[in-house]
């Protein structure tokens, strides 16, 4: 498997404006360095409180939203990689080392460019009656992406809009309507069915269920998967139902006030969780089980802001495990094998 | 679990309500049978548009035009006597709400005023529903610090706020309850049982909290102050609707915690109004399950979990999403309430529809001790 993006200390801080000059005095620090990479195919889940910078990673990733720093290679062949990594701890300035951020880069396209990639990446929401336009009919809200890309034109639209909406289990029938004629489920189709029409190869699912009841969200996400598999999709599904992310997902990344805390294969990270947060996170699900019941929350206290995160690792105010180095030193994310990741002081010294 | 004792608290029979819309007549609730015991938890469960919150309004008796209860009774425990709300008067009503029922919304942002603060809020409970007991300590205190200085008699402060109790509603008082510092001592009895509260819902610095206004809380801050203000009064029985539904689940499990440990130590009742079932598995003594505006299945959550009877019921539980399975969904939609279904409601969408299914709507069966269905699958057995 080659890797579909490849993040390198993605960065995306929100300035705060004050003074009468309404110059920048403090930063909303949303991602602050985030390195990992989404292989090919994979559903690659992200999970976190609200406010951790889920949403804003997502969409920085897919340049919605423009990066502070750091870069996002798409697609970038294994040498390459190889390639980076080495210059990158060699010689970090190096004229190499621009020129191929220049060919790989998603942080740095703009232009045509940027524009071409953009069929290639897609997003759908959380709530699809704010995502769709109630003044446009279901035909024009899905062409809308080909006619802004010039993909197609007259007739051939629309034999590609019906053809995708049957994709996604609607039908010819809806297609002059308007979004409130749906439901909600019917909604999120479409909003699906939008995105899929610039035929992408990397869909960012920001909490595509959280609006939906339950029975809807299981054919929500079975219609997901199918469709991963027929069009050989990438998924990053953002959420924080833990369950369904535990169902969908290859892998899960857990993010903490703007930085990833623990990455691993989903069945390592919900059976093993090593990251003090991580684990009092998916010990808070709510088990559908009346004879598991839990006696104590097993985390207290809430999200510090991310205007004035804690000093070294920022979980520190709440974690349980707090030792001096917490306090002081930001811990990396190291490997702890069975391509475990983990930022954590207490891990390493296990 | 804690001894759930046989006596409702609440029963509500036979509730039917309607709402009269230009598109038509939505027949929200169709005739919804319920019963809180005392001291227990009883979680109602049911996707949206079920009825669920509509039930819960309907309880509090604040439905307002166009909907309208058709039928029906909703009787509370009131001084070991049954109730019937709905045939109360508005001023009866306004003391059972707050003091006797109170509810906890799903927004607590949109629930708070934006333009008062935490303290305020709470205080206005208090002052309404309260005013008596408090005037009350404050004189006991005012005398009691009297006879440690040694003094006879009352003075001007103890006689007016003797008046206030006596004569609320006099020409006099009144005037006197707009003398500035006039009610001092009241407004600061006032304040400790707001931070009292504060405490209580385990918010740190209390103190501060109580002078803040609500865009300066958090989500499960705000939550936690909209559960102090219902639980100020100590109800007898607490309607929460959907609180946690718009909160992280660390923050769920902390509210979820404090809401079950206040009612075993308060010995009240909680109607827990979700969609999430595991959140029912986690706090509930009971469940009920709704269907398109009537109960569908009640039983208690062990026999719920374990043993499931109600199609709709069975479904629900398989459409939970757990690693290593398929989804499973329920095929079609729920059905609109304008037109609903003939008979029973779920029969379109059941695996295991019958004829007599199309044409009468089953009536609630107890079909093993305390587990109720409403469905002609269990019509033969007793």
């Amino acid at each position: 498997m080659s890797s579909l993006l490849y993040l390198r200390g993605l960065k995306k801080y929100y300035p705060i404006l004050g003074g009468i000059l309404k110059r920048t005095v403090a930063d909303v620090r949303a991602v602050d360095g985030v390195t990992f990479n989404i292989e090919k195919n994979e559903c690659f889940g992200l999970v976190g409180e609200s406010g951790c910078g889920k949403t804003t990673l997502g969409k920085t990733i897919i340049r919605l939203l423009n990066p502070n720093g750091g870069s996002a290679y798409f697609k970038p062949p294994p040498e390459v990689i190889e390639e980076i990594e080495k210059i990158e701890k060699s010689d970090p300035r190096s004229r190499r080392l621009r020129h191929l951020r220049e060919q790989y880069d998603l942080a740095v396209f703009h232009g045509a460019r940027l524009r071409f990639l953009r069929r290639k990446m897609q997003i759908v929401y959380q709530d699809p009656t704010t995502s769709l336009d109630p003044r446009m009919l279901v035909k024009d809200i899905v062409a809308e992406p080909l006619v802004a890309q010039g993909l197609s034109r007259g007739s051939e639209t629309k034999k590609k809009i019906v053809e995708i909406l049957e994709k996604v289990g609607l039908s010819e029938t809806h297609l002059y309507r308007y979004p409130h004629e749906f439901s909600g489920g019917q909604r999120q189709r479409i909003a699906v069915a939008r995105a899929l029409v610039t035929q992408p190869e990397f869909i960012v699912l920001d909490e595509p269920t959280s609006s939906v009841d339950v029975s809807v969200r299981a054919q929500l996400l079975n219609l997901f998967q199918d469709l991963q598999k027929e069009f050989n999709l990438t998924y990053m599904f953002v959420s924080h139902d833990l369950s369904v992310v535990e169902c969908i997902s290859h892998r899960v990344a857990v993010m903490y006030l703007g930085k990833i805390v623990e990455l691993a294969p989903t069945e390592e990270i919900f059976r093993n969780p090593l990251h003090p947060y991580a684990k009092a996170l998916f010990a808070s699900i709510p088990i559908p089980d009346p004879t598991k019941r839990k006696e104590q929350p097993p985390l207290l206290g809430e999200v510090p802001s991310p205007v004035n995160p804690p000093p070294g690792c920022r979980f520190n105010p709440r974690c349980p495990l707090t030792m001096d180095v917490c306090r002081k030193v930001e811990p990396k994310l190291i490997d702890v094998g069975h391509s475990h990741f983990v930022a954590c002081h207490a891990v390493k010294s296990l | 679990m804690t001894t759930v004792q046989e006596e409702a608290l609440l029963r509500i029979e036979d509730l039917v309500l309607r709402f009269y819309t230009y598109e038509g007549i939505v027949e929200a609730l169709d005739g919804v049978n319920l019963n809180v015991l005392e001291n227990e938890t009883l979680g109602l469960v049911g996707e949206t548009g079920c009825g669920k919150s509509v039930t819960s309004l309907a309880t509090m008796v604040v439905v307002v035009s166009p909907g309208k209860i058709e039928k029906g009774r909703i009787l509370l425990k009131n001084r070991d006597k049954m109730t019937n709300l709905l045939k109360q008067d508005d001023a009866f009503l306004r003391i059972i709400r707050g003091s006797y029922l109170s509810m906890v919304f799903q927004e607590p942002r949109a629930y708070l005023n934006p333009v008062y603060t935490v303290r305020d809020q709470i205080a206005e409970v208090l002052v309404v529903h309260k005013r008596k007991e408090l005037l009350q300590t404050v004189l006991e205190s005012l005398r009691t610090g009297r006879k440690e200085e040694g003094l006879k008699g009352s003075s001007f402060e103890m006689k007016t706020y003797e008046r206030m109790l006596e004569k609320p509603n006099s020409f006099v008082t009144k005037i006197l309850c707009k003398v500035p510092r006039s009610q001092r001592r009241l407004n600061e009895e006032v304040r400790k049982e707001v931070i009292r509260i504060l405490m209580e819902m385990e918010i740190p610095d209390p103190d501060r909290v109580a002078e803040m206004y609500p865009h300066e809380l958090s989500g499960g801050m705000a939550q936690r102050v909209v559960i102090a203000m219902a639980l100020v009064c100590n109800p007898t029985l607490l309607i929460a609707d959907e609180p946690t539904t718009n909160l992280d689940v660390t923050i769920q499990a902390q509210i979820l915690n404090l809401v079950k440990r206040l009612q075993e130590r308060s010995k009240s009742s909680v109607l827990y109004v979700t969609h999430d079932l595991g959140v029912v598995a986690q706090i509930c003594d009971r469940v009920a399950v709704m269907y398109a505006g009537s109960i569908v299945e009640t039983a208690n959550v062990f026999d719920l979990f374990k043993k499931p009877s109600h199609p709709y019921t069975k479904a629900l539980l398989e459409s939970i999403p757990r690693p290593g399975k398929e989804f499973k969904s329920i095929p079609g939609t729920v059905p609109g309430l304008i037109d609903p279904p003939k008979g029973c409601r779920f029969h379109d969408r059941c695996a295991y529809a019958m004829e007599i299914c199309r044409k009468m709507k089953p009536p609630l069966t107890e079909i093993e001790k305390k587990h109720f269905v409403a469905c002609h699958l269990y019509g033969g057995k007793k």
